[in-house]
């Protein structure tokens, strides 16, 4: 018997490297104890996105905490070949995974017991169900009735609940069943039986493209289920797995390098693992971009990022000259100018019968290596990693070029790459999102000094926002927005509009002025953000109109309203322009108190923490007053009371001091961090050198009673100290709350 | 700013400086000893110019509250902010000396 403690079992990622599922973790967690609406729940990904961790590491929760929920994992699998062998593995992995959660031992889950053995290990309070369950898959096995045995097989939870266990069920990797042979289909056995699964709570997960399909069309559809998409890791998430990842490797990073790995591979966490594994294995480090372009061609050339791609490829077609026929397709489509290709030239090309056609484009299509829309086939080109292992293999097996040529092309186009892939990101990231902000519109009353940028011009210009909202709040103007039902990027509706705008900087939004569904009130908005310094001009406004009216043309769009965004809003002889064309134009300013007036602040996009602060000093020569009189200004500005003012400054200065007289610090210097958030302030203060808890104690707090006092000041002065585990020095975080607890201060004190 | 000094008789005024932390603590610990080895009974340190203290520097002011202690003298610390009084009750400062608030 084990202890049983919350470690991993199934997982092959640390608790702590398993970073941003909490969500969806708790979700699955809920649902497994039957706290969700729906029995069943769809979980869709796109591959290599960490779904099946995600599924494992649920199994792992429940099996250590041992509710009375059994979680059950099964992942299909290409191996299983027939449908019967993958029924018969399913069988065992059940009875398997019920007989080692009711003893509580996970070392049956490391061995390979057979079905009888199994029976001989289980529970009293299971014995009779299970030896039936096998009796009843025997026979029909005995009777080569292959239908009914992989129903019985797959309904065996179903058979355990009606005797009282409670199972979730969780079944990964579904569409791999397509690859396997047999009579029946797979797909189609679990929806039947699980459709019907009342009393078990039950996943089903596999590539998001090949499974929402499949459980909702054919004979039986799970229309009931939820639906988790499991999204990739944000731009946060994936860059504290880079960090993460770099301490466990012993890989340095620095900020830049770490934002160009989470850009880079937009959020995959395998692709971030693979790289931060092989700069390990070859001893490098990652601190720069050339160190990073280094590492990351090799993984497309002979790494694990370029293997993985190998393996999709072998799945779609083993056959090699297929695959450089689908190889040169695709890089067609990526070099030519239109991006697209219809799907008659694909099968021409690729000269397969028809059921190997559709199949290797509906895998090619599964793991998300083309987009089908319209019978038009398109690359996923916004997956950089995947373009450029297609250029590799198009100029090693196609054009075949020298391989050391072609390593060193490409690691030339990754580094000039770089830069523009973090410039591009911060231009995105400065985007308003107009997209997301036109969804919320839903027939709110503005008043028009939001949108009109000669109303906000002559009323506003130079007032702190505090007074214009408060006006805009008292105005009794009102303008009514329409109510959008469906928002896109421009160039979705109108791909050439391209060349001068993205996709968040140009967004068409279609609903209806007022809430009354008809066709008269149906409206378009056709919006974009524009570039420039000053006030813009006539001329860009005149551009922007044409370039907006012409989607509308393209679009058959009859009644539609332009509404122009400018940094520093637009010129009179602008303004006349747009009136003329019945166009809106605003700055940027009145959208911000746009969102703010609509309480959209937190609907659009990610909330950004203005308020950091970072600063380094030196060790010594008082440097700490300089960042005791920083900390005081922030503190001031963020609104605390004096009291605290000179509490936290105080606290500042001992832990200044305590790194000066203890680190040994071999950089000699004092890295801070002020972060405020709405009611606390997070100061964070780390230096080099020794780390406090490798000190001896009475270095710290020398046995002189009128010594080593710092400590205990920064533990009374602040509500918070936590000293924070590192490789090298000392980081100690110190917050204050911005309404203190007076009673807690003053017991502080008296203690 | 530096610390001063002002005397009158047996009484003796020194001036903390803006920021009481080692260096100004020594200077202050020397000062008040030689006035005290002096004859002075009365003794005062006064804190209207300091912004802030440090741990080392209360420190250094308990050898001071010593040194008045053993020759009977009287230690007074005026104009002290309420801060910093709280922080001299954090580490035991006010049962030996007469605080004067700013």
């Amino acid at each position: 018997m084990s202890n049983i403690n919350l470690r991993k079992k199934l997982t092959s990622v640390p608790e702590e490297d398993f970073i941003g599922r909490t969500h969806e973790l708790e979700k699955l967690l809920r649902h497994g104890k039957g706290k969700t609406k729906s029995h069943g729940l769809l979980l869709l990904s796109a591959p290599a996105i960490g779904s099946s961790e995600l599924l494992r590491q649920t199994f792992d929760h429940l099996f250590f905490k041992q509710t009375e929920t059994i979680p059950l994992y099964f992942s299909l699998e290409s191996s299983d070949k027939t449908i019967r062998q993958a029924a018969s593995r399913f069988l065992q992995t059940f009875l398997q995974q019920v007989v080692a959660f009711r003893r509580k031992d996970e070392k049956i889950l490391d061995a390979s017991p057979d079905i009888d053995e199994l029976a001989q290990l289980s529970a009293a309070s299971d014995g009779f169900w299970i030896d039936r369950l096998i009796a009843s898959c025997r026979s029909e096995n005995v009777a080569n009735d292959e239908r009914l045995f992989i129903k019985n097989c797959l309904s065996a939870p179903l058979y355990a609940a009606a005797h009282g266990v409670e199972i979730f069920v969780m079944i990964d990797n579904l569409h791999v069943a397509e690859h396997l042979a047999g009579a029946s289909d797979l797909i189609e056995e679990i929806k039947e039986i699980y459709s019907r699964a009342d009393d078990v709570n039950f996943v089903l997960a596999g590539r998001r493209r090949f499974l929402l399909n499949s459980v909702q069309t054919g004979n039986t559809q799970l229309y009931e289920t939820e639906i988790l998409q499991l999204d990739p890791l944000d731009f946060a998430d994936a860059g504290i797995l880079a960090e993460n990842l770099a301490e466990k490797y012993k890989v340095k990073i620095s900020d830049q390098t770490r934002d160009l790995i989470s850009r880079k591979f937009l959020g995959n966490p395998s692709f971030i693992r693979f790289l931060f594994q092989a700069a390990k294995e070859k001893g490098c480090n990652l601190e720069n971009f050339q160190y990073v372009e280094q590492i990351y061609a090799d993984e497309i050339f002979e790494g694990k990022i370029g293997g993985f791609y190998d393996a999709v490829f072998d799945e779609i077609t083993p056959n090699k000259e297929s695959q450089k026929h689908i190889i040169s397709l695709l890089y067609d489509v990526l070099t030519g100018e239109k991006r697209k290709s219809p799907i008659d030239a694909w099968q021409a090309r690729l000269g397969q019968n028809d059921t190997d056609f559709y199949r290797t484009m509906r895998l090619l299509n599964n793991f998300e290596i083309i987009r089908l829309t319209s019978n038009l086939v398109e690359v996923m080109d916004e997956n950089e990693t995947l373009t450029d292992y297609i250029s590799k293999r198009f100029a090693l097996e196609i054009q075949i070029k020298p391989r050391v040529l072609v390593i060193v092309e490409a690691l030339k186009k990754f580094l000039k790459r770089a830069p523009n892939t973090m410039a591009k990101f911060y231009r995105l990231n400065s985007a308003i999102d107009l997209r997301e902000l036109l969804g919320i519109f839903n027939c709110q009353q503005i008043p028009p000094d939001l949108l009109d940028y000669e109303i906000f011009k002559d009323r506003h210009k130079g007032v702190e926002d505090i007074e214009i909202l408060e006006f805009l709040d008292k105005s009794e103007e009102k303008m009514m927005l329409p109510q959008i039902v469906y928002s896109a990027p421009t160039v979705e509706f109108y791909p050439p509009i391209n060349q001068f705008t993205d996709a968040q900087h140009s967004a068409v939004a279609l609903g209806f002025e007022t809430a009354n569904y008809t066709d008269e009130n149906e409206i378009i908005w056709l919006s974009a953000e524009i570039e420039a310094k000053l006030e813009a001009t006539k001329e860009i406004a005149e551009f922007w109109c044409d370039r907006l009216e012409m989607v509308a043309l393209v679009c058959n769009f009859q009644k539609y309203k332009i509404w122009l965004i400018a940094p520093e809003g637009f010129s009179p002889e602008a303004i006349e322009v747009l009136k003329v064309r019945n166009a809106l134009g605003s700055s940027r300013k009145q959208v911000e108190l746009l969102k703010k007036f609509l309480n959209a602040e937190d609907a659009i996009g990610e909330k950004r923490n203005p308020n950091e602060y970072e600063m380094v000093v030196p060790m010594g020569e008082d440097t700490e007053l300089i960042a005791a009189h920083t900390v005081e200004e922030i503190a001031r500005r963020h609104e605390f009371e004096p009291k605290a003012i000179n509490q936290i400054k105080t606290a500042l200065v001992e832990a200044c001091i305590n790194a000066t007289e203890h680190s040994l610090s071999p950089d000699r210097k004092i890295y801070q961090k002020f972060l405020v958030e709405e009611d606390k302030i997070i100061i964070t203060i780390s230096n080099r050198g020794v780390r406090i808890s490798d000190k001896n104690p009475l270095e710290i707090s020398p046995n002189d009673e009128r010594r080593g006092w710092g400590l205990k000041l920064l533990k009374t002065l602040m509500d918070e100290v936590k000293f924070e585990q590192v490789d090298d020095g000392t980081r100690i975080s110190m917050t204050k709350f911005l309404k203190v607890n007076e009673d807690n201060t003053a017991k502080k004190i008296a203690a | 700013m530096n610390m001063s000094v002002q005397t009158g008789g047996e009484s003796v005024t020194v001036f903390a400086s803006d920021y009481l932390n080692k260096l100004s603590g020594e200077k202050i610990e020397r000062e008040c000893k030689q006035y005290l080895n002096d004859g002075c009974r009365t003794l005062e340190v006064n804190f209207k110019n300091t912004e802030i203290v440090n741990s080392i520097g209360i420190s250094i002011l308990l050898g001071v509250i010593d040194a008045a202690s053993d020759v009977d003298a009287s230690l007074i610390f005026s104009d002290v902010s309420q801060h910093t009084i709280e922080l001299f009750e954090m580490l035991g400062l006010t049962n030996h000396v007469i605080l004067k608030l700013r």
